[in-house]
């Protein structure tokens, strides 16, 4: 038996891989939409506070490389308390693959397959999910790394012939109604998509070197934060922050206003498939994050042997999960930032300060620092 | 090994039936595939008619005809639906370029006319609207246009080619909500009618509506429209003719290429006023006599001449929009709102008061870039 951690993913892939992770249902759904016109503000004030916290979750990462969250915790706080932390951050991981998942099946049924149920695409997209959480987290670097081309490119002609529709006014007053509701949008902006970037944690125990965690988050989440402030200035400009306020997924309705020369038209498709594949990576990292948790808790040999369970509890969670859209969108933006913040930014803390703790009694008391 | 390969070709197999077609697919001769409807309002029904274009095979190239089915319904989805009890054909809307209201619809049923086009997934937010003036918006789609078969592939090609014209708007169904939603309330549509021709009843499409809040305050000209587009700024080309230069028999049309306005809020002693400066560059396209208006003082003339008119138009159409319509179907309010937000906030309650007696300085940049293909009018002496 090849033991699981052998697998690396170089730094290029795992970049890319939270870049995708964070463009993931962002694009679709749109975030910050409370800050209005302000959005864009939100989303790099969001940014600029995200980077912090990824530095956390870097430096816990990078202080026993070759190990993940899951190993760590189990480390820190020994085996009872680690292992039901553990539990928590596996729960975590497979309900926002979950919910997701959802969104997904909402996107599509409500965009293009009105009368198919839900299930059919949520089951699919979660079929390769598993696909590709079994063939492993290398697989899913090299898909990704290979697929971000096919995403730059729909995103860089998309935004070019957006251009012409494009009314900068939109964007002004800036600050009409104050700081508040930015305030706002920046924090749903850093707890969806931002700091979901927990979830790596989870699963980055292959990365080539100590300082790996540290560039690959940074740099991933300026990526990717860039490519989602692009997007939000883009719907703002085209649709106005009043008519993004009606509809449930404002990407789809941007692009479907361009029309070159009544020739070039009818592009909402670039949009699904833009986030199929993002969406796929997404989901695939969030369940690759769950069953890893699930075999370290139960101490199974690895991670594969349960993947099709615990895929098949996640179509069926995502399926179960709202009664409708509306519900969703109000989970999404209404409490998601409450629910999430303690898994992204409050545990990682405590975390963080246990491990500095151990690593530094460990110094003291004449042992090298936790390797391997 | 053997049986595992004989289990997967029963489960390749079993996948092949199940994957051989679509489960709920519609053959595109069972397709309805409307081009445009239109909205009346009877009583408290909403009478529905769709214009289908069906695809007439035959004597050599295939045509497309129109067929107008017509229903009623409680709402525009049930008489929509209330088509199938009727023709037994499920309506394909992604191909529907037009939506045509009846006047009555703007006693306070606008909403009920545009919310399910605007919501439905099949439906397309790019749909033109027009409203139906003098007639039934039925009898308007039910009408012969001269060249296409359809009327609403007419309307279409009419407003795909209103920047040439700038007689009427042409208004997405996306940006009427906009408007609606954001413009204080108020949108303008172009409105069509039908005329007499060659024995014909033909729809034309001229002037425009003004709606406040559901409801349809007025009409403006054809040339009161150029004007409103201008302050717009959602004129992008067209005519303008300046009438009398110099001598009584002197008409110049010029052919309008680039046409710019800003609209700048101006807020002294305690007073907002706007400023609005249209630049415009243009050609000369027809002269009426042989007055030389293409010689540097005769060009002086025509340009002096035709500020002043075009600032006229304008300003009475700023008029009309304060006194008459007494709403803010100039956009300036916008303007305010994005400019100086502090104001905004003060002015906002009562904004169609206050734009009332505001003063509005109009002026005009006129720049003649050309006189096409010749040099001089054709002279003829008297």
């Amino acid at each position: 038996m090849v033991e699981v951690s052998k697998e690396t993913i170089n730094d290029k892939q795992a970049l890319i891989m939270v870049t995708i992770f964070i463009m993931g249902s962002t694009l679709i759904m749109g975030v910050g939409g409370v800050a209005k016109q302000d959005m864009w503000l939100a989303i790099i004030a969001a940014i600029a506070s995200a980077i912090p916290v990824v530095l956390m979750y870097a430096r816990i990462l990078s202080t026993y490389p070759g190990k993940d969250l899951y190993d760590i915790l189990q480390i820190v706080f020994g085996k009872v308390v680690g292992k039901i932390v553990c539990i928590l951050y596996a729960w975590f991981a497979f309900h926002l693959g979950a919910l997701v998942l959802r969104n997904y099946g909402e996107f599509i049924k409500t965009a293009a397959l009105p009368e198919t149920p839900m299930l059919v695409s949520m089951l699919f997209l979660g079929g390769l999910a598993l696909w590709a959480v079994k063939a492993g987290i290398e697989v899913i670097g090299r898909w990704s790394e290979f697929f971000i081309f096919i995403l730059i490119g729909f995103i860089l002609i998309i935004g070019f012939l957006s251009i012409p529709l494009m009314k900068p006014q939109n964007l002004l007053p800036v600050l009409y109604e104050g700081v508040v509701p930015v305030l706002h949008g920046t924090l749903a902006a850093l707890s969806f998509p931002f700091a979901e970037t927990v979830v790596f944690t989870l699963v980055f125990s292959s990365l080539q070197t100590r300082e790996s965690p540290n560039k690959v988050l940074v740099y991933g989440i300026l990526l990717g934060g860039l490519i989602v402030v692009y997007a939000a200035l883009r719907n703002v400009m085209v649709l106005g922050a009043n008519y993004i306020s009606m509809l449930y997924f404002p990407s789809y309705h941007a692009v479907s206003r361009i029309n070159v020369g009544n020739f070039l038209q009818r592009l909402e498709i670039s949009v699904v498939v833009v986030f199929t594949i993002a969406g796929f990576v997404k989901i695939s990292v969030c369940l690759l994050a769950a069953c890893t948790g699930i075999a370290k808790v139960f101490s199974l040999e690895n991670h594969r042997q349960i993947a099709t369970p615990i895929a098949l509890l996640m179509v069926t969670l995502a399926y179960i999960v709202y009664k409708n859209i509306m519900e969703m969108m109000e989970w999404a933006f209404k409490y998601w930032s409450s629910y999430a913040l303690p898994f992204q930014v409050f545990l990682p803390a405590i975390i963080l300060l246990a491990v500095e703790i151990k690593s530094r009694r460990q110094k003291t008391s004449g042992k090298p620092p936790a390797k391997q | 090994m053997k049986s595992v390969k004989l289990l997967y070709l029963v489960f390749l197999l079993s996948v092949i039936c199940l994957l051989c077609g679509c489960w709920n697919y519609r053959e595109i001769e069972r397709l309805a595939i409307a081009s445009g409807l239109s909205l009346d309002s009877l009583e408290d029904k909403i009478v529905l008619n769709i214009e289908i274009a069906n695809p007439a095979s035959g004597q050599g190239e295939g045509t497309v005809k129109p067929v107008l089915l017509k229903s009623e319904g409680k709402t525009v989805f049930d008489a929509v639906r209330e088509i199938i009890a009727k023709s037994g054909m499920k309506v394909y809307w992604s191909h529907a370029k037009v939506l045509l209201l009846g006047e009555e619809m703007f006693n306070g049923k606008l909403i009920g006319a545009l919310d399910w086009a605007f919501r439905d997934a099949e439906t397309r937010e790019d749909m033109w609207v027009l409203v139906a003036k003098g007639r039934k918006a039925s009898e308007i789609l039910g009408s012969k246009p001269e060249l296409e078969e359809l009327v609403s592939f007419q309307l279409d090609a009419t407003l795909r080619s209103q920047r040439f014209i700038s007689r009427f708007p042409s208004v997405e169904l996306w940006k009427l909500i906009d408007d609606m939603t954001s413009r204080e309330n108020t949108a303008i549509l172009p409105a069509v009618r039908l005329i007499d021709e060659k024995g014909k009843t033909v729809p034309l499409i001229e002037g425009c509506a003004v709606i406040k809040k559901q409801k349809l305050l007025g009409w403006l000209t054809a040339e009161e429209t150029k004007a409103l587009l201008w302050i717009r700024d959602e004129l992008k080309g067209g005519l303008t003719i300046i009438e009398k230069v110099g001598s009584p028999d002197t008409n110049v049309t010029l052919e309008i290429f680039e046409s710019k306005t800003t609209v700048k809020p101006v807020f002294e002693e305690g007073r907002l006023s706007m400023a609005v400066t249209i630049k415009l560059s243009v050609e000369i396209a027809e002269i009426s006599s042989s007055m030389d208006v293409i010689k540097p003082d005769g060009m002086k003339l025509l340009t002096a001449e035709g500020k002043k008119q075009i600032k006229r138009d304008i300003e009475k159409v700023v008029k009309k929009a304060q006194k008459e319509f007494k709403c803010d179907i100039l956009g300036f309010g916008s303007k305010v709102k994005a400019e100086m937000p502090d104001i905004w906030r003060e002015v906002e309650p009562d904004w169609d008061e206050y734009l009332q007696d505001m003063e509005v300085e109009v002026s005009v940049d006129l720049e003649i870039r050309g006189s096409a293909t010749t040099s001089k009018p054709i002279m003829i002496e008297d």
